[in-house]
């Protein structure tokens, strides 16, 4: 069947498309308008509407072990979902595999990336991901803390044998790409080390951060994963260290792309009366002249949120600020990693200047393709505020507005009142469609071209940006409508994108012996198999370079 | 052979997944329990007690209560037992019973040197196990662990472990069983780890003790590392509740009665609403390799619908009974696995008595699910 979206505005900078054009779609994939005039089976009238391919969010915790471990640690939570809707500070959190599906798809995202999957519980990653509704989704596999890893580098072992491992474990946990968090710091905090950052050295393996993460960028590069290696740096959240633990990891780049995840919570300084100022501008201004690093921002938002992270050691480390009063710290094999409730409230110092950091990061760091639209769901905010960001981006009044309802200190120690740079539409799809496409390596999606698949959101222009995003008018998963007016018209499943280099399969035998000596468990527990999930196809697999 | 019944009579599947559906549909109040399945039986289990308004409880859900209690109001220190098996040096372990329902744990645990962490630089440094609250009869430990087993009543423990506490703390404790001094002791001994480990059972223990043992852990954590194995009972319970919060956003102990998801681990106690006469029908699954798949005595005289390998053995006849395959036996699937803290695939053994003839819980499951109406597990378009 021939569908056409007719006469909308379509924003689609992958193709240098920014006006009124017709979109036609066919069996699931956009087509190009067809030569011989044949008419299209169902007109959808887009008089008047933004028409963009799917947004796709790069890095969100939506599933595993982790954020399944905040569920059961904050049932009040969910209650607070249910009992007064509309009301309450969580009242838009997504909490369940159910409600991330059409909470994503109402907003007209149409990918969803969970960046932190520990290989010991990529299964029950899959297992979640397989019960979300509507959207594709990928996983990032967790290397960096895995005494196989650390011992390889200290031992020396050769980079082709680092990438056969790296290579396996992509394959066995069905994942798009690496993720190295806080890299050596839960060994090292296994260690009884409480602090930990670039250059520090793992007991036991006398390897540093440094080392790790290069080790891993240099294994992603050469296997030709498209994802560059994504890091999540040492000492998040400490005034003045994680300025300089950012710093240092961009610098450490060395040409070689390098994504660091979720850089508000490192962009802070030990400056003014409570220690504790922006280093938003100056990061920015790294970012800019670093053309081959890319950054999400977690940008904070107000209101009652959880943090979930494998930073056992971070996590940790801030259970004094969490609120309310509770937490849990796990310490997984290799990986760990802790729930810390939050409450980012707007009259704290402190939780004002998080939030305008991460607005100085959005605006000062130039290139759209290059700064990724992300809240570190739900670490700095659900990801149902993300209409309310959008209109932030795009607004110097919005901002202004916020602004005034903040502590006056905070905002003094930041740049952001000065900033005039307001997002276009443009500069919206560029950094939630082409550049994260790009960035995934995930070229059938992010764009409106012939040959994409027709994941297509179609909103209806409004001054409030804010209203404009949060529930798309059209939203399209594989050619089927499957959102309307913000509201769920279909339900179906989507596939998890994955990579799969090639591994010598010697290191398969080698691991197998490494996990039933040393972990007492079969080597095939850590691999997801298909038939475990219960869809017909759950994956698609994504190419790497050659 | 038949693999459906209806009052004990001999049934095509068609007809009994529709009179499950009636009898579900004629219910005040369904309770769907039992859920001793793999992940697949226990998602179908979810969705037919979200689409039947029923509530949702495991069947063996004392101890995974006692633990998410203790983890809901103050959170806890956790570790994966295959880390602690590599790692941990100093090893308390709490009750007569910390090892119930696993007999194999202390050869997992302890069968290999651990060899990270200290380990890995001090060779000599080795392992030690001092377990409190010992039964007379230690169960068999690899040769080279040395245990220490202190001997004391199972009830004495929480007031042990808050006077071990207080010594941390260099508070004042008073008298316990085992003597101030050895309260002492164990307190540095504890002190003393590079990294920990405690592990209980919370079979024989109720909330609070748990939080005493897990306020314990995380006070160590203090000048040193040290993680729990806090034990949730047997039957797939920490899986089903892994499952269930996914799933409804809420541990288990969760009523769809309203239309939406309601957790109240007093109320939507299975055992609670069978004795006080507040549910007129059980959907009772056990079907595992490993777990007990009879009937419990605590359904009494309500109606049962049963999904358990063999209905024959079960008395009172159910209601609705049918034979279905054991899961971590007669087919493919995916169970909790409590050696790696997560879930692994298993796959059917080589000649499975009966699994090319019984369906599966969730099959089933699903077909009463569909029958009531209830919404299907949609696969339009997977
Ligand atoms: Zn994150």
């Amino acid at each position: 069947m021939l569908t056409v979206l007719r006469g909308g505005h379509v924003v689609d900078p992958a193709n240098g498309v920014d006006g009124i054009q017709d979109v036609f779609v066919e069996d699931g994939v956009i087509v190009a308008a067809p030569a011989d005039g044949r008419p299209a089976d169902e007109t959808v009238d887009c008089t008047g509407l933004v028409v963009m391919a799917g947004a796709i969010d790069i890095h969100s915790h939506i599933a595993g072990g982790n954020v399944n471990t905040a569920r059961l640690l904050l049932p009040e939570f969910h209650k607070a979902f249910q009992a007064r809707p509309k009301k309450t500070p969580l009242d838009q959190v997504g909490w369940t595999t159910e409600e991330t599906g059409l909470r994503y798809a109402a907003m007209g995202f149409t990918t969803v990336v969970e960046p932190a999957t520990n290989p010991a519980s990529a299964l029950h990653a899959h297992l979640e991901l397989a019960d979300i509704p509507i959207i594709d989704k990928a996983t990032l596999v967790v290397l960096g803390n895995d005494d196989f890893l650390l011992s390889m580098i200290r031992d020396g072992e050769s980079p082709q044998m680092v990438q056969d491992y790296v290579a396996w474990t992509l394959g066995a946990s069905r994942s798009l790409g690496i993720k190295c968090i806080n890299g050596g710091g839960s060994a090292a905090f296994k260690e009884n080390v409480r602090s930990f950052s670039f250059d520090d050295v793992v007991p036991s393996y006398g390897v540093t951060s440094r080392a790790i993460v290069k080790t891993l960028q240099g294994a992603v590069t050469a296997l030709g994963v498209p994802h560059p290696l994504h890091v999540h740096c040492n000492d998040l959240g400490l005034p003045g260290k994680c300025a300089d633990a950012a710093t240092a990891t961009i610098q450490a780049a060395e040409g070689v792309p390098l994504h660091l995840a979720h850089l508000q919570f490192y962009g802070y300084g030990r400056e003014g009366e409570r220690a504790f100022s922006s280093q938003g501008a100056q990061l920015a201004e790294l970012v800019n002249r670093t053309p081959e690093v890319t950054v999400d921002i977690g940008q904070v938002m107000f209101g009652q949120t959880v943090t979930i992270s494998s930073d056992e050691l971070n996590q940790f480390t801030i259970r004094p600020a969490g609120s309310p009063k509770k937490s849990v710290i796990i310490d997984g094999e290799a990986n760990g990693g802790g729930v810390v409730p939050m409450n980012f409230k707007r009259s704290s110092y402190y939780h004002a200047l998080q939030w305008a950091v991460g607005l100085e990061l959005f605006l000062l760091i130039e290139d759209p393709a290059r700064v990724f639209f992300t809240t570190d769901h739900p670490n700095g905010a659900p990801f149902t505020a993300y209409p309310d960001i959008f209109a932030l981006l795009m607004s110097r009044d919005v901002r202004q507005a916020w602004i005034e309802t903040l502590p006056k200190a905070a905002l003094a120690m930041t740049t952001l009142e000065a900033i005039d740079r307001e997002y276009t539409l443009n500069e919206i799809a560029v950094m939630t469609r082409a550049a994260p496409a790009r960035l995934l390596g995930t070229a059938d999606r992010g764009h409106l071209g012939a040959g994409g698949i027709a994941d297509i959101a179609v909103y209806r222009p409004d001054d409030d940006k804010a209203e404009m995003f949060a529930r798309a008018a059209y939203v399209f998963k594989d050619g089927d409508l499957v959102v309307k007016d913000g509201h769920v018209v279909k339900r179906r499943y989507g596939r998890a994108l994955t990579v799969q280099p090639d591994a010598d399969p010697a290191m398969g035998r080698r691991l197998d012996r490494w996990f039933d000596d040393r972990y007492g468990l079969p080597a095939r527990w850590f691999e997801v198999p298909d038939g475990a999930l219960g869809r017909d196809d759950p994956f698609k697999v994504m190419p790497c370079r050659s | 052979m038949s693999t459906a019944w209806i009052e004990g009579r001999s049934a095509s599947f068609e007809e009994a997944v529709a009179a499950a559906s009636d009898a579900i549909r004629s219910s005040r109040l369904p309770v769907v329990t039992g859920l001793a399945s793999d992940v697949a039986g226990i998602k179908a289990a979810i969705r037919l007690a979200q689409g039947a308004g029923a509530v949702l409880d495991h069947g063996a859900s004392q101890a995974l209560q006692a633990h998410m209690s203790a983890l809901t109001e103050h959170g806890m220190i956790l570790g994966a037992p295959a880390e602690v098996r590599r790692r941990a040096d100093r090893v308390l372990v709490i009750g007569r019973g910390a090892f119930d329902g696993a007999p194999e744990l202390p050869s997992f645990l302890f069968s290999h040197q651990p060899d990270l962490g200290r380990a890995a630089r001090d060779e000599a440094a080795g392992r030690r196990v001092l377990w409190l609250g010992a039964p007379d009869v230690l169960p068999a430990f690899p040769n080279e662990v040395s245990v220490e087993a202190v001997r004391c009543p199972d009830e004495a423990l929480p007031a042990i472990a808050a006077a071990i506490r207080a010594a941390l703390g260099d508070r004042r404790f008073g008298e316990t069983a085992i003597g101030t001094a050895k309260v002492r002791e164990i307190a540095e001994w504890l002190g003393g780890a590079e990294f920990g480990c405690a592990i209980w059972s919370c079979e024989e223990l109720d909330a609070l003790d748990v939080e005493t043992l897990a306020g314990l852990v995380v006070d160590l954590n203090r000048t040193t590392r040290f993680t729990s194995l806090s034990r949730t009972g047997p039957g797939q319970a920490y899986g089903a509740a892994q499952i269930a919060a996914a799933a409804t956003g809420l541990p288990l102990r969760t009523g769809f009665g309203r239309g939406f998801a309601e957790h109240d681990p007093l109320v939507n106690d299975a055992r609670r609403l069978v004795q006080a006469g507040e549910t007129d029908l059980v959907v009772y699954l056990s079907a595992l390799a490993d777990f007990e798949t009879e009937i419990p005595d605590w359904t009494g005289e309500v109606p049962v619908i049963a999904l358990v390998p063999d209905p024959s053995a079960c008395s009172p006849t159910p209601r609705v009974a049918f034979a279905v395959a054991t899961a971590g036996r007669d087919h493919d699937g995916v169970l909790f696995e409590e050696r790696m803290a997560s879930f692994a695939p298993f796959t059917a053994e080589a000649g499975a008595r009966t699994g090319m003839e019984l369906p599966s819980a969730a099959r089933v499951l699903t077909a009463i699910a569909e029958a009531l109406g209830a919404p299907a597990a949609a696969e339009e378009a997977a």
